[in-house]
């Protein structure tokens, strides 16, 4: 995946290429590509070290059926 | 990571006679709109709880938050996925169960719900008191409608619908479905 830094000195994010299904010619991407690309960003970002969303809790509901 | 963490709770489960599907993003992502998801969400019976909870414990999961029927966990090993486990009684398994779809995820097949359940969990989560982002599930709830096909037309849809998400929800989902109509025409 290519992947390129961003221009804005106010908002560094890595940027990244993540290919778009229904863009006009592009290749369809399959879930296993969509999964790996998003994890790699997520690793960069550090998603998984933030905190674990202590601002929503699990909803208090049973589904039933 | 997430592929193989799938790979690994789908074999691990799978012999010790654990039922689960893939539900939340991940599904959504299965079903072919692809969207940003950190989480893995799963829903099991509650019967099997007890045992779950031994499962995660032994991949170096632990509790964050618990609910009559969610189990948040998170990993004690740095970058591994939280996993949301949702536990429903053994009627309400059955039914979800006898509509599931299989789809290839990494080296194995995992269950998912049907479309119209997979709605219907995402009216249920929506609809929450203690859901912050109910945008996104409507955003997903769009693109499975429109990506199957789903007419809100249908009775039986229908019926779903207003079961999870109220009468508010029938009337936005036929003014999406009626929207995609007309631009599907044009």
């Amino acid at each position: 995946m290519n992947r390129k830094q961003s221009q804005d000195p106010h908002f560094a994010l890595p940027e990244f290429d993540v290919p778009q299904r229904e863009s006009p010619g592009a290749a369809q991407i399959t879930y296993e590509e969509a999964v790996r690309a998003f994890e790699e960003m997520a690793t960069a970002l550090k998603l998984h070290e933030q905190p674990r969303r202590p601002e929503e809790p699990p909803p208090t509901e049973r589904f039933e059926m | 990571m997430i592929l193989q963490l799938i790979e690994r709770l789908t074999r691990e489960a799978g012999s010790r006679g654990l039922d689960f599907l893939l539900i939340g993003g991940h599904a959504v992502n299965a079903y072919g709109y692809i969207r940003m998801t950190v989480d893995l969400d799963l829903p099991a019976r509650e019967s099997q709880r007890a045992s779950w909870r031994e499962l995660l414990e032994q991949f170096k999961y632990q509790s964050h938050a618990e609910a009559t029927a969610f189990t948040q966990f998170v990993s004690r090993v740095s970058g591994e996925a939280p996993v949301d486990m949702m536990f429903v009684f053994d009627e309400t398994w059955a039914k979800l169960r006898a509509e599931a779809v299989s789809k290839p995820s990494g080296q194995v097949e995992v269950l998912l719900p049907s479309a119209p359940h997979l709605v219907a969990l995402k009216l249920f989560a929506a609809k929450s008191p203690t859901r912050r982002s109910p945008g996104k599930d409507w955003t997903d709830i769009e693109e499975i409608i429109r990506r199957h096909k789903l007419d809100p037309g249908n009775q039986k849809f229908a019926d779903l619908i207003r079961r999870y998400g109220g009468e508010e929800s029938l009337a936005k989902i036929h003014q999406m479905w009626n929207t995609g109509a007309k631009e599907s025409k044009e």
